[in-house]
């Protein structure tokens, strides 16, 4: 079985602060970490791979340089081989030109499934693994949360697909695209300690544009069909906010205040 | 002006407020709705016309979906398409998209008209920065809309005239619904109108949160802390790695505020906060803020709430 696991390496979320005065992103010295719901998709390729020693996984990944020791990680755990589309000129893609450079590069590689995650932690556009399936004419499941391996050798897998309300059941054949969600229980390992330094170079590929075969009017600001104008700190609408102690007094006006908005009779 | 609106059958009153967003773009526009359940009532409705497909279509089977879309538009053309950002809406957009070369901006919480055109408002880095974003296609203007943020109840209610599409449907064999059942949930805290939430600040007394739920009729949800510590269920656990929860009160114990766990607050009317520390970070978006002890705070307060009760009957009587 030939799984493709597409991974985004993102800066890490929870550590981006916004600079008190200036208002914007502080950006320096950010570390990226790979998109969790990705890595949820590796570790799930790697539990197939356990069971169906015949399985195959690449990893697919766009990033900029300092993504690739997270891509080769990846390898170490067990990934097979890593394409890394790493290029100046796709800085700028918006989810068109970035589905549009990931889906060529899925072109030359064989694959019964791609596996990703639902949501990146970044953009959160759940745009690009749908757009790949546009792209390449492929059934698209997301939001699941669970894969029954039970037909996997006859080329269809049976997944649990989870929104608020309702669990559904689908079954799907091969070829198609799996996005799972951050309610999946699949946990990527760390690397082992003797593994850390392994060489995993031979396989890893890095390709540009050119290698591709993409034009320039495919990619980056050119290729996408929206632009980032302008970003801001959104001012949360400054509350009238009520500091009260826990007294007498305090507490009355918490209860006050409980009638005033309707929880209190 | 024509536009077209994508109808999530699990959410048909998001058209509403996709209407709203229609009538921001344009003075009087022509709104056409596409359903892909023929059965879907147009009652309450905002639209002018309805389409439907002859044959129900599976909201997984996105492709089928997809092919029903494109056969309206290549004998109808719109301007803008907007789509509900409800898992559903958001899995067709991007293929739409895609389908017809144009742009998508994701869950926009607001619209602007500019010099440089429509510019489409979503927030980015979970929430930290607003990213305003124009559309540089030539194809229809497309977005996803956020729920729950624009407001159509000021537009008239319409009976919308049925359109059964032409195009015979055609579904993918590759991919089958075997079951869907609903999540059985024990108490899902994303349902609760007023939520009290514990933190590391009353981690050795988290259970006297319940006095204070009672008081309150509200549900009983946690910080991370609290979760790891064992102490209650994944299940209610608010923030990034846990649920996102939208009550009209949250009363908030103990919780410092972390962005990951403010991730996990959205839509909330009125934010109330019992700590020791007056800064912490929660208190930046609180509405009411208690300076002291939780366990004493859930003390005195229900004390009180059981005494004013108290005086009420014996007033009343
Ligand atoms: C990847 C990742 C994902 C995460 N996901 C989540 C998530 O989903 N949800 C989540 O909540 N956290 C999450 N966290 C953890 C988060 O970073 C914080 O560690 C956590 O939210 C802290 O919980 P707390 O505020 O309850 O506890 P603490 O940080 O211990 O804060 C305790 C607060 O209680 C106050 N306090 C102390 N004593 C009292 C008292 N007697 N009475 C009243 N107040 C008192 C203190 O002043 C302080 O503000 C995540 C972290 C990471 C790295």
């Amino acid at each position: 079985m030939n799984l493709v696991c597409l991974v985004k390496c993102i800066p890490d979320v929870g550590e981006i602060t916004i600079d008190p005065v200036r208002h914007v992103l502080v950006r320096e010295n950010l570390d990226l970490v790979i998109n969790p719901e990705d890595a949820q998709a590796v570790a799930i390729a790697l539990s197939v791979k356990r069971r169906f020693q015949n399985t195959r996984i690449t990893v697919v990944s766009m990033g900029p340089p300092n993504a690739k020791p997270l891509v080769e990680d990846l390898l170490r755990l067990g990934v097979d081989h890593a394409v890394f589309l790493c290029d100046p000129s796709f800085g700028g893609s918006d989810t068109y030109a970035t589905s549009t450079i990931l889906a060529k590069a899925l072109q030359s590689i064989p694959f019964d499934w791609i596996l990703s995650g639902t949501h990146t932690l970044d953009g959160d556009t759940a745009h690009v693994p749908a757009q790949i399936a546009q792209a390449l004419s492929l059934n698209h499941l997301s939001h699941l949360t669970a894969v029954d391996l039970s037909m996997a050798e006859q080329h269809t897998l049976i997944v649990d697909s989870e929104d608020d309300h309702t669990i559904t059941r689908i079954a799907i054949d091969a070829p198609g695209i799996l996005s799972f969600s951050k309610e999946a229980p699949f946990k990527l390992p760390y690397v082992a300690y003797d593994d850390l330094d392994k060489d995993v170079s031979d396989r890893l590929s890095v390709k540009t544009h050119q290698d591709l075969g993409l034009k320039r009017t495919q990619i980056g600001f050119e290729g996408s069909k929206t632009k980032v104008i302008n970003t801001f700190v959104p001012t949360r609408p400054s509350k009238a906010k009520i500091v009260v102690q826990l007294n007498d007094e305090g507490l009355d006006t918490v209860i006050d205040t409980f009638k005033t908005w309707g929880y209190l009779p | 002006m024509r536009i077209l609106i994508l109808i999530d059958s699990c959410h048909p009153e998001l058209t509403r407020e996709l209407s709203a967003v229609a009538h921001e773009l344009t003075r009087d526009p022509k709104l056409h709705g596409i359903a892909f359940d023929p059965t879907i009532s147009p009652k309450e409705s905002t639209l002018d016309i309805l389409h439907t497909p002859t044959q129900p279509i599976p909201a997984v089977d996105q492709a089928a979906i997809i092919s029903a879309i494109l056969s309206l538009l290549h004998t109808t053309p719109f301007k803008a398409i907007l789509v509900p950002a409800t898992p559903f809406g958001r899995q067709i957009a991007p293929r739409l998209a895609m389908a017809l070369h144009t742009g998508l901006v994701a869950d926009v919480t607001q619209i602007q008209s500019t010099e440089h055109g429509l510019v489409m408002i979503r927030p980015a880095y979970s929430g930290k920065l607003m990213a305003s974003i124009v559309n540089t296609a030539d194809g229809p203007l497309m977005m996803s809309i956020r729920q729950g943020v624009f407001s159509g109840d000021h537009l008239p209610t319409k009976t919308p005239s049925r359109h059964v599409l032409a195009a015979s449907v055609q579904l993918s064999p590759g991919i089958r619904i075997l079951e869907s059942r609903p999540k059985t949930m024990t108490e899902d805290i994303r349902q609760a109108k007023i939520l009290v939430s514990g933190g590391g600040g009353i981690q050795h007394h988290f259970k006297e949160l319940h006095r204070l739920a009672e008081v309150l009729g509200a549900s009983v949800s946690a910080s991370r802390r609290i979760v790891d510590s064992g102490i209650v269920s994944r299940k209610i656990q608010v923030g990034q790695s846990g649920k996102t929860v939208s009550p009209d009160l949250y009363v908030a114990l103990g919780i410092s505020g972390s962005v990951q766990h403010i991730e996990g607050l959205r839509n909330i009317k009125h934010l109330v906060v019992v700590n020791t520390n007056p800064n912490a970070p929660l208190t930046a978006l609180a509405d009411l803020v208690v300076e002291g002890d939780a366990v004493e705070f859930i003390h005195r307060f229900t004390e009180r709430i059981r005494q004013r009760d108290a005086e009420g009957a014996t007033h009343g009587r």
